[in-house]
């Protein structure tokens, strides 16, 4: 196991900082080697131990503060800690490391600071993540700062603010004027203001995914177009016409993850899905009963099969198709295309995610440009 | 015209502080420097491998993750040969989809006995927080799950598990999907997921439909509906039509990386025939049974009646004669079964039952005792498997079963003793299914089965990657029997131990070869006919190999 030199001393700075900010006692320790007490809402957020805390809570206990032993090198030098705190190597990505980035992160959403400067006025300052989503990702971080006084934003903050000497008290010596502001309107201000600048960027990624997502979706609908063919009439079930259901879907989706779940309620519940039964069964009580019976049914494996022998052949269903359970099946395969035109709707349609991630108030001697 | 998503969490999280921007400027910065870190910077490439510093992935096992996330988006069936890391390309995908915001809630379906391997790997190899299932409430509480396929497809579980949505869904040996009647299959087919890994190393075994059937689960269509596919690639149950046009329609799906191209450095393989000579009561025994299982095939093929019972006996007998009784006496159980037949067949289990040595149980033992490695011995059957933990035991022998049926623990538990405390494995192929058993480099092929998929699933368990010794395989092969020609055949005809099969298995399904076997051995009036006919057929598999 190795960590790049100047990876662990990136982490090694990072983490000093975030201990010093936090308010952590440090112990002395080597170069490389850091040695933190935490405080007690800090340890919360860096061990998960909902359970303790709320044993030591309900017990009105008053443990030791947690002393965290971080090595970022695996050779670092051994440390005689206090509370024999364990040696924990960090490494980018790693569960202790990731917690820290997520205290930083929410902890630092808001702000307020102060330049050093005889005579300052407010601007309001945004970060915000705008990400390309389609079957793969881009994100960036664009900030932004409002001069409160006249509302003018002015692109590229952070990296200006970089350069100044701001700080989180406010000098004695500073007259500050203060503005009013109305925070939605300034959201919708910086939202607009961002979306004018991506209209500016390059868009290929957006037609190359459109492009693609006409291709799957072609040929999902030749794909099921073609097994209707192979259904008797009468037999057939209406399958979803792909501009209405490609708008449907529309409205639910949620490019990042774990945000589909929306659009999949009526595909999922006529191909017999969970939650869906007794939905099914007010539509169509006994075919949702039979469908429940066709999917239920599983291959009975031989029971005389004594050995450990190849098991293909036991995999045949002698199933005789009947045709209750063909027409069982097109509806399935109609429930089965929404399913599938879902998941790529889902996957593969191009949306642009703006998430402000930093709000703060920083009153500023003039506004961040270059010059 | 862009569609765009507003998240106004920071909103109204500010909101509900008064509009308040309390915090300070210092940590500001800092969270501004955390938030920059986590950023994709660009569509392409993977930006998880520098969080990885557990696993030190081969350039194919990168350019395999490159290939699923950029050109198969995310929906792919990974079906590199057995050793090549199938396990570590998933988990890379996966932790890329991670890194990237792409994937929370995950799934990785697996045999029972993979479950704990899994969710470790995951842990400690990937730094995901994967859990094992455990009850009906892991499938909401846990992001990152690792559950059993068998345990998924049954309810409570089943209705669970489809009431969620899955970011990815993992299915490893996904060759247990090739049905579509099967409920393995239909539960995939109905879980509702955005990106679909397939993980298998034998994605056909049987016939093309199989194939068919796990690239339809990632993309419907992708060959046609299954007439077209019928009629424009398949010639015979088992060999495609146009075999080009049908690699590059499956390319879009599937990664294959073959041991010889991607450039990783195995460990020597040594591979020994152990002849034995039959003792003179297990002659007798394995010509009768020979001469009735003839009889009773020609006779059965000539009626259209099943062989399946005489192909196992036939087998079985090569085995062990305890396996054989096994057989005799669930035959003996058909009450169809034609009085002359009943009274051979009771002879025939009498003389199993009395015969007093075995040739090969000794070679074991003496092999056993010859060397202070760890053994394991691969055998088809479960009686056999039982009889030879006995024997091993009554020499002072130390060895552990390891078998199909165990659960979970049962079988981390039986790795364990082998590790630590045992000398011997003896197992089933079926049962050793996907674990690593890299420490050991000794293996005994104790009957040799006639599926050329499964002997290489054999020695995966420990030649793969991770084995840092040469490997031994000792194939037992007792003189003037079908099992001296088989082990001839596999082994120096078609040198099926040294080159692994690669697309062979794609065109010649194993149960050809087995059914190609059988009637080899049972139409051959003579050895020399048996002789020549096998040399046509390992030919068949050479010439069909190198059309490739």
């Amino acid at each position: 196991m190795t960590v790049a030199p100047d990876q662990s001393a990136r982490l090694y700075d990072f983490c000093l900082r975030y201990f010093t900010h936090v308010g952590a006692t440090m112990f002395s320790a080597p170069p490389g080697v850091l040695c933190a007490q935490l405080p007690r809402e800090i340890d919360k957020e860096l061990t998960d131990r909902p359970f303790y805390w709320m044993w030591v809570e309900a017990m009105k206990e008053t443990p030791p503060n947690t002393v965290l032993y971080l090595k970022f090198q695996p050779d670092a030098p051994e440390l005689a800690v206090p509370d024999g705190a364990k040696p924990e190597l960090i490494t980018p990505g790693c569960y202790r490391f990731m917690r820290i980035l997520a205290s930083a992160k929410s902890r630092g959403s808001f702000a307020v600071g102060y330049e050093d400067a005889p005579c300052v006025t407010p601007f309001a300052v945004f970060s915000v993540k705008v990400s390309y989503v389609c079957d793969v990702r881009q994100d960036f971080l664009e900030s932004y700062a409002v001069d409160l006084r006249d509302l003018r934003v002015y692109p590229d903050a952070m990296k200006h603010l970089e350069l100044r000497r701001i700080q989180d008290e406010r000098p004695k010596a500073t007259q500050i004027a203060p503005v009013p502001y109305d925070l939605d309107a300034l959201f919708t201000l910086v939202e607009d203001r961002v979306k004018t600048d991506i209209g500016r960027r390059d868009q290929t990624w957006a037609r190359e995914a459109e492009r693609r997502l006409a291709n799957e979706l072609a040929r999902l609908d030749a794909y099921y177009s073609s097994l209707e063919q192979d259904v008797p009439a009468g037999r057939r079930q209406p399958a979803p016409s792909p501009a209405n259901s490609a708008s449907d879907h529309r409205t639910e989706i949620d490019g990042v993850a774990g945000g589909g779940g929306g659009r999949f309620g009526a595909a999922h519940r006529a191909l017999g899905g969970a939650a869906g039964g007794a939905a099914v069964a007010s539509v169509s009580g006994d075919v949702a009963s039979v469908h429940a019976e066709v999917v239920d049914t599983g291959i009975v494996r031989p029971s005389n099969v004594a050995y450990e022998g190849p098991r293909g052949t036991a995999e045949t269903a002698g199933t005789a198709e009947t045709a209750e359970t063909a027409r069982e099946e097109a509806f399935s395969r109609a429930a089965e295309r929404e399913l599938r035109r879902a998941e790529i709707l889902w996957r593969t349609e191009p949306k642009i995610a703006i998430r402000p991630t930093q709000f703060a108030l920083v009153y500023l001697s003039r506004p961040p440009t270059a010059d | 015209m862009n569609r765009y998503e507003n998240n106004h969490d920071l909103q109204e999280t500010l909101a509900s502080r008064g509009g308040m921007p309390a915090g300070k400027w210092s940590i500001f910065r800092l969270a501004h420097e955390a938030e920059t870190d986590s950023l994709s910077l660009s569509f392409d490439g993977l930006t998880c491998l520098s969080q990885l510093p557990n696993v030190v992935p081969f350039a194919h096992q990168v350019a395999t993750a490159v290939r699923v996330i950029n050109e198969l988006r995310g929906r792919a069936l990974l079906a590199d040969e057995v050793g090549l890391g199938k396990t570590i390309e998933a988990g890379i995908i996966l932790k890329e989809y991670m890194v990237r915001g792409l994937v929370k809630k995950a799934l990785v379906l697996v045999p029972a006995s993979l479950v704990l391997q899994w969710t470790r790997e995951l842990n400690e190899k990937f730094g995901i927080q994967a859990f094992a299932q455990r009850n009906a409430w892991s499938w909401e509480t846990y992001d990152v799950l690792v559950a059993s396929l068998d345990t998924t497809k049954r309810d409570p579980h089943r209705t669970a598990v489809l009431g969620q949505v899955y970011d990815l869904v993992i299915v490893d040996e996904a060759h247990k999907l090739k049905n579509t009647r099967t409920r393995n299959w239909q539960i995939v087919n109905q879980l509702r997921k955005k990106y679909l890994l397939l993980v298998t190393a034998t994605p056909m075994q049987n016939d093309m439909r199989e194939l068919y059937n796990l690239i339809n689960l990632l993309r419907p269509g992708q060959l046609g509906n299954s007439t077209d596919f019928a009629a424009a690639h398949v010639e015979g149950q088992r060999t495609a039509k146009n075999p080009t046009v049908l690699r590059g329609a499956i390319q879009e799906v599937m990664v294959r990386n073959r041991r010889q191209d991607s450039g990783v450095e195995f460990t020597e393989r040594t591979v020994e025939a152990v002849r034995l000579e039959l003792t003179r009561e297990e002659r007798e025994l394995y010509d009768a049974v020979t001469s009735f299982v003839r009889e009773e095939y020609v006779r059965r093929r000539e009626s259209r009646r099943s062989v399946l019972s005489l192909i196992t006996l036939q087998r079985e007998i090569c085995s062990s004669s305890y396996a054989a009784m096994c057989t005799i006496e669930t035959m003996l159980k058909d009450r169809r079964l034609a009085q002359d037949n009943r009274v051979r067949l009771q002879e025939l289990y009498h003389q199993a039952e009395s015969v007093p040595g075995y040739s090969k149980v000794n070679k074991v033992t003496e092999i056993v005792r010859s060397t202070p490695e760890k053994l394991i011995i691969f055998t088809e059957y479960r009686a056999t498997q039982d009889f030879l933990l006995y024997m091993l035991q009554q020499s002072g022998v130390k060895a552990v079963l390891y078998r199909g049926g165990y659960n979970r623990g049962k079988k981390d538990w039986m790795k364990d003793l082998f590790e630590h405390r045992a000398q011997v494995l003896v197992a089933t192929e079926a049962g050793g299914e996907g674990i690593n058993l890299q420490f050991c480099n000794q293996v005994i092929n104790y009957d040799l089965p006639w599926n050329p998929m499964r002997i290489e699933q054999r020695i995966g368990r420990v030649h793969r990657l991770g084995q840092t010794r040469p490997v031994f395989i000792h194939n037992f092969a007792t003189a003037g029997t079908i099992e001296e020609h088989i082990v001839s055949l596999l082994q120096d005809k078609i040198r099926m131990f040294e080159t692994v099969i690669g697309e062979l298995d794609v065109i010649l399904g194993p149960k050809a070869f087995e059914n190609d076997l059988m009637s080899t051995f049972m139409e051959s009036s003579d050895d020399l006919e048996v002789r020549a006919r096998l040399s046509a057929l390992s030919r068949r598999v050479q010439v069909k190999d190198a059309s490739l």
